[in-house]
């Protein structure tokens, strides 16, 4: 409900505290509200719709066979306000993100066991562990494949809540409850099986808030089909943040030690 | 966007022949797509509350005070932060809200009966009983859908499945679905366990909390007609039930003898035998119970406790003190001895702080200190025991009857606001619309509002029964301006809501209407009357001063056989429409010297159905369009018509996908095709005249819309709500152009106005959450797209072209079914800037200049083209010149942040490389690698800050005083300072300065460090070369007619892709 104008300056501080972390978590958690209500019958069942859902992105051997990835785009927070970004996975569940705005670098990163990053726009040059709020997000980020695929052995809970009309696009609704607790509703078009909206319920410093995450752009790259475009909108805010990716590399050169935490360095400014 | 009508033409055809799909094109909400309408408010004048609940603080979890509010025609709206901000969670359901409770059990189940029991005239209906058990964002329908109101829900204290259902039923006509109703399964089924007859409903519930087994029941006959009321009759009376409502008994004894009216009950909860009760009869007074309702006596027949019964029928008693009795009424009073005395909790009553007419109280029952007041203008929290209270600020559910504009820039709107006056407020404002922005221009119930249409410092507004204003906005004087029965004439009688109407054809000519229509042109000043009773004048239909029933209420709301809209035709002053709250539709051709009353002929419609609104053709003079509102006879059909011979014969519009009584019509000033109709269920689009309709639903709750106006020149569609204030939909002209054709494509581009450039108002200010503020329209151009599904292959993007060709800025594209509207902020990309450590106020790119630019919608493989325009903020103070020399200055320092960035990357890059280099070479070698570096490091601290102390540090080098002359510059829309000027030639020479510091520094350690590294068969180091650098920043070779004028500078500094989005 509020878009007070303030300088740029002004904004892109609240912009980069509030959405940075949720942009780069581009999953999170609960429950829906925001779709058509009416629920009819679906006529596949849930592993029929998930293994169409796998089928469609490429099927389990080529997602396999992708242990890393890295994508370039840009991110887009505001009207006019956008960064450049790299996001690299490599399997098992690690990731790193960086992005720029004025020359200096935002890090965030997950080596499967430690979340940290490096906030230089807050004036933490240093790196530090993430907050509890931030790891849960990241750790969704690092799965690459996303909840569905092995759901079961991942630990989270997945219902086929039935078929809904979302926007004018016939959708399965499906219920993700993750291992942590949290819950995703998402909506896969019934014609290809492919995610293009989500609704989550995430916690900003403690707070829980309402995002909804729209997906697109699928485009083949190899043996797999990527979205390429990712747009939040939080509860309440009449625009969204845009992530539009320009280029993914399977299975890159990827040096293992970009996702841990690195030792604070001694003495050394800006660079 | 526009296209040009050749361009959209071929466009059409083209995708016709190449992209049909070959279906019938399918027209429902969803084709409206992205099409948003935006909530303008106003919030500083709420809406009627009438119901209320709350969960205590739990300092055990730390969660604060949750409260619920439920609206008169507005929704329902949670409160997680102890009533700071407010969400609405009921928007696609029936807004009007006649009960709300919380499971005691479970506070994230609520449940609402819909249908407020609070049964003035203006009242809306309900639709059944819903239930939410994840805090309001899913709701089940549950049934009783015909009960059209609900007075009370109450649920079991330990069975969360087991809730007591009251229902008023039909206020207008005969019904069954009404009584009290039980469910022991959580709704999945109803008993009604307590009903007396058709014309009696349920107005109020109790249990006893200790023993919930035990119910208390009032019971209330009731009717309104559309000049009656009638509160009472022998189905009124008090029931209990010691069984849960398998076994009966009416209360009666102490009670008084006869007819009884509405009666409210209330349970003390701290003492359960004590029971209270306001019973409507021949004398309204407070009854106690001491043994559980067997035997009355009356404590209190005072005013407040005594009014208007079927409005102020609510009862509350303080959690823990059961002596302590509440009334809210008119105003709030108390009693602290079982109600035989009450006192006014304000001081004088009258004088107080908060709106009169109250409907519902919640204490909280942990600390009932606390509390929440639900009033005729929002709520009220109150933390000392009512003695002080606080406006919630965040709930816009004000109830407009009627709403304009006027053709400022921004321009405004004016509308009436039910029982809180009329007022104004701008469609946009710095930083949003907010609470202040709205001023108020007229009191007591107000409805139509209009500028005076050649001077908008003149508003006429009007409140309850006629009464006519003519408002000085430089003085605020009020001078009051309504016609009186001319000679000879009956006393003249006015509606409610009494029709006022501009000519639009002569400015400044006023209509306003009694039995009579009335014409001034003298704002006011004097009127003739330019017709005979154009009613039917039926003694049967004019009883409002008997109106009331047991209680005589006679506020002027039951007026009738009265005017009620008029409609002058745009295109010829003489040709004048009327309608009747009677069921006339009168029609003058020469200015009022003769009438014709027309409504026989149209089909379909029963006799004397109130004429909501007639709406006269901007196309065609003799075209008219009329809806009729039968729903304060028990009729909810919607009814619209069409009249294309000066009514001689009419057609129905209304067949298919309306729902919801029909109170406007509007048909669009350009395209005679589209039709906007607003009913009591929200507003619905007619792409073809009227043959079928969708509802929009886009950020539009399913809310009464009462009166919608397209803005002449804005584009814009208008929304007065009745429960939800003023809602814009910005820029109707992609509807007007949504043909078969387009929509028969799988994708197609769709004009849009020309895009304004705004100017940015600057402010600061520090509003925190609790304070509603109204969306202003995007600050960016608007690029419109339909697509025939959601597009989920492949990139969606638009891609904007200069005249020269050049791509300048590439957007993400919306990708759902229907209308998409992508918003570019007419900016380059951001400035480069090199590292650092502190931002600068340089976050944007310059804006471009004024022009048409061409537009490339890219859809997988598909690409379509069309035009954005781009025109100055009329209200620019700038000559051209001007804004020539801004954005040529803005550019010149937006490229030599690139050459700075550059010269830093090189140094750095340098400098980096060099530490690399190092290992293996001797002590001395070392050394000098060291020392060049060092030598660098330098250069770069002279360029940019290097502080950790960061924001406040003060370390302001060159990137930072050019960062910030450039902010300055590029969010000034006019000509820099002379000292700006002045400022950017120093700073850019210092940059030349700089960037031949950096070149010599490095070519002139380069080659010693090289040859110390060849001695050392280690690669030779080479400095970072342009093109590679700007090859790095993006893909594409990116000029712009920008960088043309201020030539030698900016052509070579044209760096590639620091334009490519």
């Amino acid at each position: 409900m509020h878009n007070t104008h303030t300088s740029p300056f002004h904004r892109l501080g609240s912009l980069l505290r509030q959405t940075l972390p949720l942009t780069l978590a581009i999953a999170a958690c609960t429950t829906t509200a925001w779709a058509d209500d009416t629920v009819m019958a679906s006529e596949k069942t849930l592993d029929e719709v998930i293994a169409c859902n796998i089928e469609t992105r490429g099927g389990h051997d080529a997602m396999e066979a992708a242990k890393g990835a890295r994508m370039k785009g840009k991110m887009i927070m505001g009207p006019g306000m956008e960064a450049p970004f790299e996001i690299t996975f490599q399997r098992p569940g690690k990731v790193r993100m960086e992005f720029e705005v004025q020359g200096m670098v935002g890090i965030q990163a997950f080596d499967g066991e430690t979340a940290w990053g490096i906030m230089p726009f807050m004036g933490q040059n240093e790196p530090a562990a993430l907050a509890d709020d931030q790891l849960k997000q990241i750790q969704d980020q690092a799965d690459f494949d996303g909840p569905l695929v092995d759901h079961e052995e991942k630990g989270h809970t997945v219902e086929l809540l039935g078929k809904v009309d979302v926007e004018g696009t016939e959708a399965y609704k499906l219920k993700v409850t993750k291992k942590n607790g949290d819950v995703v509703t998402t909506y896969l078009d019934t014609e290809n099986c492919l995610e293009f909206k989500k609704e989550a319920r995430t916690s900003v410093q403690g707070n829980e808030i309402n995002i909804t995450t729209e997906i697109g752009d699928y485009k083949e790259v190899g043996d797999l089909v990527l979205p390429h475009s990712m747009t939040q909108t939080f509860e309440g805010a009449p625009a969204g943040q845009t992530i539009a990716i320009e280029s993914v590399v399977i299975n890159p050169e990827i040096e293992d030690s970009i996702f841990g935490m690195p030792k604070p360095a001694v003495e050394k400014d800006s660079e | 966007m526009q296209l040009t009508s050749k361009t959209c033409l071929g466009l059409a055809l083209g995708l016709v022949a190449t992209a049909s799909l070959g279906a019938t094109p399918k027209v429902d909400s969803y084709t409206f797509g992205g099409l948003r309408a935006r909530a303008l408010g106003p919030a500083t004048m709420s809406g009627r509350i009438s119901s209320l609940d709350g969960v205590s603080a739990d300092p055990e979890n730390g969660s604060p005070m949750t409260l619920w509010v439920g609206t008169a025609s507005g929704g329902v709206w949670r409160s997680e932060d102890a009533g700071t901000t407010f969400s609405a969670v009921f928007d696609d359901h029936p807004q009007s809200i006649g009960a709300l409770r919380i499971d005691p059990s479970d506070p994230q189940t609520v449940w609402v009966g819909t249908g407020e029991s609070w049964t003035r005239n203006s009242v809306s209906i309900g639709r059944g009983v819903y239930k939410t058990t994840n805090g309001g964002d899913d709701w089940t329908f549950l049934g009783l859908e015909d009960t059209e109101r609900i007075g009370a829900i109450r649920i079991h204290p330990r069975d969360g499945e087991t809730v007591y259902v009251c229902a008023t039923g039909h206020l207008w006509n005969s019904n069954e679905e009404r009584g009290l109703y039980k469910t022991t399964d959580g709704g999945a089924t109803w008993s009604k366990i307590l009903y007396v007859d058709a014309d009696t409903g349920c107005a109020d519930i109790d249990l006893d909390p200790q023993d919930p087994q035990v119910v208390y029941a009032a019971m209330w006959q009731f009717r309104r007609e559309p000049d009656f009321f009638t509160s009472g009759g022998p189905g009124s009376g008090l029931w209990r039930s010691d069984d849960g409502g398998e076994t009966w008994n009416e209360l009666s004894q102490g009670l008084p003898e006869g007819d009884l009216g509405r009666i409210a009950v209330a349970v003390a909860p701290s003492r359960p035998n004590v029971v209270y009760a306001t019973v409507e009869a021949e004398r309204n007074a407070l009854y106690r119970s001491n043994d559980m309702g067997q035997t009355w006596s009356e404590v209190n027949a005072s005013t407040n406790v005594a009014m208007r019964p079927f409005y102020f029928s609510e009862l509350v008693i303080d959690p823990v003190d059961y002596r302590r009795v509440y009334k809210p009424g008119f105003f709030l009073t108390v009693s602290e001895d079982g109600g035989d005395s009450f006192s006014s909790i304000f001081s004088g009553g009258f004088g107080a702080s908060i709106h009169p007419d109250l409907h519902a109280l919640w204490i909280d029952p942990s600390n009932p200190h606390t509390m929440a007041l639900g009033t005729d203008g929002g709520v009220y929290i109150s933390r000392d025991r009512a003695a002080h209270w606080s406006f919630v600020r965040t709930l816009p559910v004000s109830q407009l009857y009627h709403v304009a504009h006027d053709l400022e820039t921004p321009y405004n709107v004016y509308g009436g606001l039910q029982d809180n006056g009329s007022w104004t407020g701008p469609s946009q404002a710095t930083g949003g619309v907010r609470n202040r922005h709205w001023d108020n221009v007229g009191f007591g119930d107000g409805f139509w509002t209009f500028p005076h249409p050649e001077d908008s410092s003149i508003v006429f507004s009007e409140y309850q029964g006629g009464q006519l204003l003519r408002v000085d906005r430089t003085t605020g004087e009020v001078k009051s301006i309504r016609p009186y029965a001319e000679e000879g004439q009956e006393k003249l009688r006015f509606n409610w809501n009494t029709p006022l109407h501009l000519s639009p054809n002569h400015p400044g000519t006023l209509y306003y209407g009694s039995q009579h229509l009335h014409m001034s042109k003298d704002r006011g000043e004097s009127w003739t009357t330019i017709s005979p009773d154009l009613t039917t004048d039926d003694p049967k239909l004019q009883r409002q001063e008997q109106s009331g029933g047991l209680t005589i209420d006679n506020s002027t709301a039951e007026n009738h056989c009265s005017l009620f809209t008029i409609s002058e035709s745009p295109l010829d002053a003489q040709v004048i429409w009327v309608g009747t709250d009677d069921g006339h539709l009168q029609l003058t051709r020469d200015g009022g010297s003769n009438w014709t009353e027309l409504s026989d002929k149209v089909p379909g419609l029963p006799d004397g159905t109130w004429v909501s609104r007639v709406h006269a053709s901007p196309h065609a003079v003799g075209t008219v369009f009329a809806t009729f509102d039968g729903h304060r006879r028990g009729d909810m059909t919607p009814y619209a018509y069409v009249s294309e011979d000066f009514g001689a014969t009419w057609r129905s519009v209304a067949d298919q996908g309306i729902d919801g009584y029909a109170h406007v019509i509007a048909q669009d000033t350009v395209n005679p095709e589209l039709l906007f109709l607003g009913t009591e269920m929200g507003l619905f689009i007619s792409l073809d005249g009227g043959q079928l309709w969708a509802r929009f639903k886009e950020n539009l709750p399913r809310v009464s819309v009462r009166d919608l106006v397209v803005h002449p020149t804005q584009h814009d569609l208008i929304l007065g709500t009745h429960g939800r204030g003023v809602y814009i939909i910005d820029d109707i002209t992609p509807l007007r152009h949504l043909t078969p054709q387009i929509l028969e494509a799988s994708v197609s581009l769709v004009p849009s106005r020309p895009s304004v450039m705004t100017i940015e108002g600057q402010l600061q200010t520090f509003n925190a959450d609790d304070e509603f503020v109204g969306f202003n329209p995007p600050l960016a151009a608007t690029i419109t797209y339909y697509l025939a599904k959601r597009h989920m292959f492949g990139d969606l993007k638009l891609e904007i072209y200069d005249d020269d060709d050049q791509l300048i800025a590439t957007l993400p594209g919306s990708k759902r079914r229907g209308l998409n509207r992508v918003e570019w902020p007419m900016r380059l990309a951001p400035p480069k800037l090199p590292a650092a450590t502190s931002l600068v106020p340089a976050f944007v790119g310059p804006k471009v200049p004024e022009g048409t630019y061409r537009v490339k919608l890219i859809k997988g493989k598909k690409s379509l083209e069309g035009e954005v325009h781009l025109v100055p903020d009329p209200r620019s103070p700038h000559a051209a010149e001007d804004r020539r020399i801004q954005q040529e200055t803005a550019l010149e320092l937006y490229y030599g942040l690139s050459d700075l960035t550059f010269t830093v990357d090189s140094l750095v890059a340098m400098r980096d490389a060099v530490e690399e280099s190092k290992s293996g070479l001797r002590k001395s070698e070392t050394k000098q690698l060291e020392s060049f570096a060092q030598g660098l490091e330098e250069v770069r601290r002279s360029l940019v800050s290097t502080s950790e102390a960061g924001m406040l540090s003060g370390d302001e080098k060159l990137r930072e005083r050019l960062g910030t002359l450039y902010g300055m510059v590029s969010t000034y829309d006019g000509r820099p300072s002379d000292s700006q000027l002045a400022e950017a030639d120093k700073l850019m020479a210092q940059l030349q300065e700089a960037m031949k510091t950096v070149d010599s520094t490095i070519h002139s350690g380069l080659p010693k460090v090289n040859r110390i590294l060849k001695q050392r068969n280690k690669e030779a180091l080479e400095p970072l070369s342009r093109d590679d650098w700007d090859a790095e920043q993006g893909s594409g070779k990116v000029a712009s007619k920008l960088g043309k004028s201020r030539a030698l500078h900016l052509s070579r500094q044209l760096s590639a892709g620091m334009l490519v989005f």
